[in-house]
């Protein structure tokens, strides 16, 4: 039964098994660890042993304990030295002292005896009274020498009666176990110290206690009495019984008493001890009184309860005294001694008499010394039997430490078997059936185990002749006829001293015979649930010991562990597996987002998802289809471990929705997962795969809102499914198919976007072009038409007074001849003043041809200095023309109030009168819109052109009283192409070609101020000078 | 009974030209050419103690202030007998149109054939007369 656990360096490293044969090696090392544990415990239980039995070997003289306990602790515990000190309450003495150098032990010894203080670690253990442990010493000199310290003080009954002080030349100090076992001889050493003082005092109370009778002159037979009580006390040290028999029949003896009684108290009750004198129907009546409380209606309660001596001359003549007729017959006076330990009752002594009368002095001074005596005789026996028990115990666990190692050893060699194979609880049942057989001296040992129904064989060792014909039983049912199935349906172990005589067993009609006679079942309890038994089998009838069953129980144990942590093991690693694939499939998919978020080609993302799914779903090829929504058909896009022409054969099938796997797939909007081509379709509808050599595939469908937009297949060579996380991983890479396809469709979408945007810009450039001239046209049409029609009026005049004046020269002509001289007078004042008219008239429209000229110059002006006050009437002129040529009952009443000091500005002209033009224009607009919204009578729609003179600048302002303009499109109504007129009326680039003008090109500023339905102003602010950077034109 | 005929234009030189054109029919005393600068000066003379005498109006569109379209059913409510006649640079067939139904009774266009002119106020004054 003894094995040898393989030394830990010589077993076999296996590679493959992980951290759960880290596991298994760290248990085996922890048991190999808790094997040494033991071996220490037993150590330190053998010295305390050693130590108890130098106790009882020296009672009275703890110096041999006190040296034993040091050599053995400084042994066990490894320390440099180790010293015993005992403290007698003011002094500390140096009872042992271990070392190897002498010189340091005298020195140590003179020491002491020596106070208790700080400076020493047993100074400081007994001042504390706990343990003290310094495990650097730092600069703390230490009386024993060494680095590191440690103290356990010697406590009895609360008090510190000394130490064991430890050191060690090397800091650190020492483990628990060493402490606790110091603690352990520190026991025992208050042991040694308290047996050697129970002793002493015994012996100082007998001493005592002989003196006092030879003062008393006394009887040399009391003396004698208490002589043969210590020798009985000596005679049974474990027993108080003999003494107290002893004490009763002394006591009587020497008191002159009729009886004697001792009762000892045990809890609230009062038992008796002993008695002497008493016999027959007294004596029974005398028992029958016991166990009684302890109260005040007998002389022992009452001795108990005064605990001092009480006695009663006559008990008839006492009341309360319940001593019934018959012991009232026998007892007429009785005393009481009370037994007291330490101040407290523990039973009592009473002497009794027929007669009535008094106990002497001196009687009742003997009997307290007897009741000392019983106290002494008490208190000893406990004293040893406690050290009896004590040691009892200590002995006791010794050995249970010794069959626990020697089990342990037996399981080691299993335990290893299951870190060699932890994935396997088969090679484990094959070596418990191996040393179950051989330590339980069986021809035979199995392990079966219930699987549904059914119990199955797992392993078995016996003779090759009786196997076969023993594995052919297996599978059996589980029931009471076999032993196997009793373990299992009664839980319990179960055996059978012989099969032959068992009438249930289903073997024992066997012909020539059951195989095995004697035949013991564990059950396999996992979780307290029968999961399978193991049995031995002997060929010859008789009985398993009880030994022989318990290790059964643990080898089922053990199988039981194995079978768990095989699990476990399986588990784990179907776990690892499992995280294993998910990291890789987190890192494929990582790498395909990486992909579909940084690659706009399409092509790329494709092929690098089909890769990473081929590869991740350990299939041999695969291929991502792009739907023709035109054509209906499948079209492959990227392919994955495929040749040219194999893609091009997939091209050219021209896969339609409901036709292949993929088109059933993408019918059913959902992962088609075929795990034999074969199996599924008929060979010739699937004949290009199969001469491909594929038998399994997958295919997923790529949907883009339940719309199909493709799919993606990937196959395999060998026939079999697919991982059951596959079809949702591939889903995964079909959303990011769908998502990649989305972008680069959107990508070409904003590429077209943008080049229709570029082309939108450049339309929108010439547009703008256009409109701006169209713009400069409109307005230049607007005056045309105005000039024409002011030209129109003077050239009018001209040709009605020329025409007049020809009909007037005929006139004066006949007047002339009839010489009519007041007639030709008139006529000559007359055609004078059409001449005059005539001319006015010509000059007019001279002037309005030169502004004319001068607005529609084409090109770049030059800026010059010109006048600002007539440029701007000029401008006022021209736009009023324009009006009232354009606009029927165009009417505004016109205002000017032009600033004399307003001068000379530098600009330029050209585009100044257009800003003025258009600023003008608007406002008759909207003073003439005003005038034909108002129901208001006598509303006059009016203009006001103002001019003024600020300095380095000049400010021109144009006021109208029109609809003025709202908050809301103040701010849009310098953008361009902002206009509030009806479609048609305006460009909506007036006022922004004004803002460009005056801000941009000559560096002013153009504010407004309105108010609706009240006014609307605008200022224009110019510098007199343009600066450098200005004038640029527009 | 003197009959006057009222012309309305806002270029004071219309009426040193009128007066010259119809200086012979004002000498034979046919009629008398009163002139007005704005309709509002206009419908004073209608309202006017002399108002009663005139029996034809010539009002040119385009003035400042009132316009001649304007003058015209303010014309026609005090004297929806009075003949009209419109003068207009420009005779696009909207004016025409407006103008007649406004109750003009010729639309005129510049620039003025006074020949023409004459004549018809030769027969608008017959015609007053006539009535009358």
């Amino acid at each position: 039964m003894a094995t040898t656990p393989m030394p830990q360096a010589q077993r076999p490293a296996r590679e493959s098994d992980g951290t759960l044969a880290d596991r298994f090696e760290l248990a085996t090392l922890a048991l190999a660890a808790r094997e040494a544990e033991n071996r220490a415990l037993i150590a330190s239980q053998a010295a305390s042993i050693e130590i108890l039995k130098a106790i009882s070997a020296s009672p009275d003289d703890t110096q041999p304990v006190f040296e034993l306990i040091a050599r053995r602790a400084r042994e066990l515990c490894d320390a440099e030295s180790v010293g015993v000190v005992e403290y007698d309450g003011a002094l500390m003495h140096l009872r042992a002292v271990e070392r190897d150098n002498q010189e340091a032990v005298d020195r140590l010894r003179q020491a002491f005896p020596r106070p208790p203080g700080p400076d020493s670690i047993s100074g400081r253990t007994v001042l504390a009274g706990q343990i003290v442990h310094l495990r650097d010493a730092g600069t703390f000199s230490l009386n024993l020498g060494g680095e590191s310290a440690c103290g356990v003080p010697l406590l009895y009954e609360g008090r510190v009666i000394g130490a064991i002080v430890l050191s060690r030349a090397e800091a650190g100090g020492f483990d628990d176990t060493q402490i606790a076992l110091v603690q352990s001889f520190g026991e025992q050493a208050v042991i040694a110290i308290a047996s050697t003082t129970t002793l002493h005092e015994l012996r100082g109370r007998t001493a005592e206690l002989a003196t006092r009778n030879s003062e008393y002159g006394e009887r040399i037979e009391q003396q004698a009495a208490t002589i043969d009580v210590l020798k009985a006390m000596s005679a049974s040290p474990g027993d108080a019984q003999p003494v107290f028999e002893l004490i009763v029949e002394r006591a009587r003896a020497f008191c002159d008493a009729d009886y004697a009684t001792a009762a000892l108290l045990e809890g609230d009750m009062l038992h008796l001890q002993a008695r002497s004198g008493m016999t027959g129907e007294h004596a029974r009546n005398y028992d029958s009184q016991f166990p009684r409380p302890a109260d005040a209606a007998t002389m022992f309660g009452r001795a108990i309860l005064a605990r001092d001596v009480v006695q009663t001359p006559d008990v008839r003549a006492d009341p309360d005294h319940i001593a019934n007729e018959q012991i009232r017959a026998e007892t007429r006076s009785i005393v009481a001694v009370p037994l007291l330990r330490a101040g407290t009752p523990i039973g009592a002594l009473t002497l009794a008499r027929r007669m009535q009368g008094e106990f002497s002095t001196t009687q009742i001074e003997l009997l307290r010394t007897f009741a000392e005596q019983a106290v002494i005789a008490i208190t000893s026996a406990e004293t040893y039997r406690t050290l009896q028990e004590r040691t009892a115990a200590l002995a006791a666990r010794n050995s249970e430490y010794g069959e626990r190692i020697e089990q342990q050893a037996a399981t080691i060699d299993v335990l290893q078997e299951m870190s060699a194979s932890p994935g396997d609880a088969q090679p484990v049942f094959q070596l418990i059936v191996d040393r179950a057989r051989d330590f339980c001296w069986a021809d035979q040992a199995s392990v079966g185990l219930v699987d549904g129904d059914l119990l199955y064989l797992k392993a078995h060792r016996m003779p090759a002749e009786l196997a076969a014909h023993y594995e052919a039983q297996f599978p059996r049912p589980v029931n009471m006829e076999s032993m196997f199935g009793r373990a299992i349906l009664t839980g319990n172990p179960v055996q059978t001293l012989d099969v032959s005589l068992d009438p249930d067993h289903f073997s024992r009609d066997r012909v020539g015979g059951p195989q095995f006679r004697a035949i013991i079942a564990v059950p396999l309890l996992r979780e307290g649930k029968p999961i399978g038994a193991i049995a031995l089998g002997r060929r010859e009838p008789g009985e398993y010991s009880a030994i022989q069953t318990e290790l059964l129980q643990t080898f089922g144990e053990q199988a039981v562990i194995a079978i768990g942590s095989a699990e476990t093991y399986r588990a784990l690693q179907a776990r690892t597996e499992a995280l294993t694939r998910s990291v890789a499939e987190l890192q494929a998919l990582e790498e395909v987002l990486r992909a579909v978020n940084s690659s706009l080609e399409l092509d790329t993302v494709l092929a690098t998802i089909i890769s990473r799914a081929v590869q991740l779903s350990q299939a041999d090829e695969g291929t991502i289809y792009e739907f023709d929504q035109t054509d209906e058909v499948f079209v492959p896009k990227s392919a994955y471990g495929m040749s040219n022409e194999r893609v091009e054969e997939l091209r050219e099938r021209r896969i339609r929705i409901g036709e292949t796997p993929l088109g059933d797939s993408a019918a059913m909007r959902a992962p088609l997962h075929i795990p034999n081509l074969t199996e599924t379709f008929d060979a010739d509808s699937v004949r290009g795969l199969v001469d491909a050599g594929i038998h399994a595939l997958l295919a997923v469908p790529l949907l883009r809102e339940d719309k199909v937009v493709g799919g993606l297949v990937i196959r395999r060579r060998a026939a079999g499914g697919f991982a059951p996380t596959i079809p949702t991983l591939l889903q995964t890479f079909a959303g990011q198919c769908v998502l990649a396809i989305e972008n680069a469709r959107l990508f070409q979408e904003a590429g077209r976007a943008r080049t229709a945007a570029e082309a939108a810009l450049v339309d929108l450039r010439r547009a703008q072009d256009r409109l701006v001239q169209s713009e400069k046209m409109a307005s230049l049409g607007q005056l045309t038409a105005g000039i024409a029609h002011e030209i129109k009026n003077p050239l009018n005049f001209v040709n009605n007074f020329a025409e007049l004046s020809v009909d007037l020269l005929d006139e004066l002509h006949e007047a002339v001849s009839a010489n009519l001289h007041a007639e030709i007078d008139e006529l000559t004042a007359t055609l004078k003043a059409n001449l005059a008219k005539i001319t006015e008239h010509g000059r007019r429209a001279d002037s309005i041809v030169k502004n004319m000229l001068l607005h529609s110059r084409s090109g770049p002006s030059e800026h010059r200095a010109i006048d600002l006050n007539s440029t701007v009437e000029e401008a006022l002129n021209l736009a009023y023309h324009g009006a009232r040529a354009a606009i029927p009952g165009f009417n505004v009443t016109l205002q000017k109030q032009l600033d004399p000091a307003a001068g000379v500005v530098d600009l330029y002209p050209q585009e100044f009168i257009r800003v003025m033009l258009n600023l003008i224009g608007n406002g008759f607009y909207a003073a003439r819109k005003r005038s034909e919204q108002s129901a208001q009578q006598g509303f006059e729609p009016t203009l006001r052109l103002t001019t003024r003179d600020l300095g380095e600048q000049v400010e021109i302002r144009v006021r109208d009283n029109g609809t003025g303009i709202s908050e809301a499109v103040r701010d849009k109504i310098f953008e361009p192409f902002f206009t509030t007129k009806p479609a048609g009326e305006g460009t909506g680039l007036g006022l922004s070609l004004s803002y460009d003008i005056v801000v941009k090109q000559h560096g002013g500023h153009l504010t407004v101020e309105s108010q609706p339905d009240a006014f609307t102003e605008f200022a224009i602010s110019l510098p007199r000078r343009m600066t450098a950077g200005e004038g640029v034109t527009p | 009974m003197t009959v006057r005929v009222l012309v309305v234009d806002d270029e004071p030189d219309v009426e040193v030209l009128f007066r010259q054109q119809f200086r012979r029919e004002m000498r034979q005393g046919l009629y008398i050419l009163d002139f007005a600068l704005s309709g509002e000066a206009a419908l004073d003379k209608l309202d006017g103690s002399a108002g009663e005498q005139i029996i034809l109006l010539v009002s040119d569109i385009n003035m400042p202030g009132m316009s001649g379209l304007d003058l015209l059913p303010k014309v026609k409510s005090r004297r929806p007998e009075l003949p009209v006649f419109m003068i207009s640079a420009y005779g696009d067939a909207d004016r025409v149109e407006l103008a007649l139904a406004r109750g003009a009774q010729k639309f005129i266009t510049k620039p003025v054939d006074f020949p023409q002119l004459k004549q018809d106020v030769t027969l608008a004054i017959a015609d007053a007369r006539g009535n009358g």
